[in-house]
């Protein structure tokens, strides 16, 4: 999928023809500016970023953009389809339908941000920790992360919410304490092949130390991939609240949220239709943004890739 | 051979153990009386103390912790998972034996049909890499994993029961309220295995035994057929064994949705009731079974690939 909108390359021929002072220009330039050069070029994840621009927009002030309370309801025109005055309607208790999307970004940003973190932050230094040590901390940490991966995600977040409680904290809580064990398992993989190459042995030979080696030697190396995977992650960390939401197990009304939106969308799907359309293309338009923005991502930041 | 076996049987075996405390601990380790969480909230205000006390009694929470939870190992082991607190007096198992086989048959045919579609949709593309069709199964792939399975399951609902009028909107009293359920929950599998399809097919045309076969003259039909398809469907195979966790969690929404009276029903109104003996039995046993398909495919695959049990 991250060749979507790319055609054959065609600048192939270009490059392997010999030309001394492009080789000199390349060799000054960073990592950073290539990978960004080389990002620029895949259409589709600069489509994602703007899109992401636009919502981190909406998210931090709302008030600007929404054109009515989010909260206010007017008993008198629940259920209303979209009108001019009211583009997306109103929803099953009289309350602006387009306010709520709005409104209801800056839930769905707050998850996915901080969830990811942790999930990140827990996930890369668990698989960093089996991957780098092997010997039994790889084999205690390793059936941890079976044990959690055995679980149906789903499954587990909801007994989890249940016995908890279900807030925004909550579910923030539970999704990144949850879906840390997936990013585990690759820095482990990445780490585990990483610790035989022949910069690390060299450096381990010299005598530096474990502290030396992580900081220096395995962190920029596996810095890109954690990129790419923190990225890919978001998409599916905003469909996990959305689904909880949506079992009523996430936030909680009145908070307006997109999962929330969609549970009332299904309580009255018979009688307003219309209600259950805008928070499901909103998430469908939030997660294919990110997932895009990984794509080019990993693209960009693979080593191998070819400018 | 037989030494990965025992390895990986006995990982297994730890990590079905681990499952076990953390069910166990779910509902126990958390903050609050589990006497109190059990009765809910009409029984805080309606019970007298020294009836709490028999509750708790009943169910062994006045025993240490360790006890209690090698009381509960010993009943699972034996497929015992105690009575439901809302359906008083119907044993656990009794009720997820009675959801289990809708849940089984909706499964296997979203699976089936995920299979059916992905595999050659993906090996065609891989081989035709940027043509027409490679492009569109790629747009279709990326959506595929972009959209919440529920909210299609919503827009199912409202174009194909309630404006067409084709299909039932809920329920699968006839074969025709199977249709949207296992369309849906087959969709994000789909779009998984079709992009994993393409990049192992894509990577396996580019190895040198292909290259050999088609210098020595095999004609290009048996080429893909002989060496490309057969090398590239491995891996895939694996994944989707690996992929049955994932099933089973989409089963829990897509379920709910459309009032499938399956496993993930139950769980999901179990949670809402507080029936926390459901609860904790549906975890436990769909872990288990997740634990039992990994293992299976690890199984399978060593068994076909000498490379993988000699590492």
């Amino acid at each position: 999928m991250n060749l979507i909108g790319r055609k054959k390359p065609k600048e192939t021929a270009v490059a392997m023809t010999p030309s001394t002072l492009l080789a000199g220009e390349r060799a000054h330039r960073s990592g950073w500016s290539r990978g960004w050069t080389r990002f620029k070029r895949y259409k589709p994840a600069i489509a994602g970023l703007v899109f992401l621009c636009i919502l981190a927009v909406l998210a931090i002030i709302p008030g600007v953009f929404a054109p009515y309370d989010p909260t206010l309801a007017n008993p008198d025109l629940l259920g209303s389809p979209p009108s001019w005055s009211h583009p997306l309607g109103f929803d099953e208790i009289g309350r602006d339908e387009l306010s709520r999307i709005i409104y209801g970004t800056r839930v769905a940003l707050i998850v996915a941000l901080l969830a990811t973190a942790m999930a990140v932050t827990i996930g890369v230094l668990v698989g960093a920790a089996a991957g780098y040590f092997g010997g039994w901390v790889d084999s205690v940490l390793s059936r941890l992360v079976d044990t959690i991966m055995a679980f149906p995600t789903i499954a587990l977040l909801i007994a989890l919410v249940a016995v908890v409680g279900p807030s925004l904290k909550t579910t923030i809580i539970v999704i990144g304490a949850t879906v840390w064990a997936a990013y585990a398992r690759v820095a482990r993989g990445d780490v585990l092949s990483l610790r035989e190459r022949d910069f690390i042995v060299a450096a381990r030979a010299v005598g530096a130390n474990h502290t030396r080696i992580i900081v220096r030697h395995i962190v920029p190396n596996i810095a890109g991939p954690i990129i790419v995977l923190s990225t890919l992650a978001v998409g599916g960390i905003i469909i996990l609240e959305a689904a909880l939401s949506f079992l009523g197990l996430g936030v909680q009304p009145p908070t307006a949220d997109w999962g929330s939106m969609l549970a009332s969308a299904r309580a009255y799907i018979q009688t307003y239709p219309h209600i259950a359309i805008a928070p499901g293309v909103m998430i469908s338009l939030t997660v294919l943004a990110f997932n895009l923005i990984g794509d080019g991502l990993r693209d960009a930041l693979d080593p191998r890739g070819r400018d | 051979m037989l030494r990965y076996v025992i390895r990986r049987l006995l990982q297994g075996f730890i990590v079905v153990f681990l499952i076990s405390i953390a069910t166990f601990g779910i509902l126990h380790l958390t903050p609050g009386d589990p006497v109190l969480i059990l009765i809910g909230e009409t029984g805080r205000t309606q019970l007298t103390p020294q009836q709490i006390q028999q509750v708790r009694h009943y169910w062994g929470l006045d025993r240490p912790l360790y006890q209690q939870y090698f009381t509960w190992l010993g009943h699972m082991a034996k497929g015992d998972f105690g009575e439901s607190v809302i359906q008083v007096g119907t044993p656990v198992r009794t009720i997820i034996w009675r959801a289990a086989p809708v849940t089984l048959k909706l499964n296997a045919m979203a699976l089936i049909l995920a299979i059916a579609i992905a595999i050659p949709a993906g090996i065609l593309a891989g081989i035709k890499q940027y043509s027409f069709f490679d492009y569109f199964s790629n747009v279709g792939a990326t959506f595929g994993v972009s959209v919440p399975s529920f909210w299609i399951a919503l827009m199912a609902i409202i174009i194909f029961a309630l404006k067409l009028g084709w299909l039932p909107p809920y329920g699968v009293d006839s074969w025709k309220g199977y249709i949207a359920p296992v369309l849906v929950l087959s969709l994000e599998q789909m779009a998984i295995i079709t992009r994993l399809m393409r990049s192992t097919t894509i990577e396996t045309l580019g190895q040198d035994y292909v290259r050999t076969a088609r210098a020595k003259g095999v004609a290009e039909s048996n080429v893909l057929s002989r060496h490309v398809v057969r090398n590239s469907l491995l891996p895939v195979i694996t994944v989707i064994g690996y992929r049955i966790a994932f099933l089973l969690s989409g089963t829990i929404i897509i379920e709910t949705v459309f009032a499938v009276p399956g496993i993930g029903q139950l769980f999901v109104n179990s949670v809402y009731h507080l029936d926390y003996q459901v609860v904790q039995a549906v975890v436990f046993v769909l872990s288990v079974l997740v634990v039992l398909a990994n293992l299976a495919t690890d199984l399978v695959y060593a068994y076909i690939d000498p490379r993988i049990r000699l590492t």
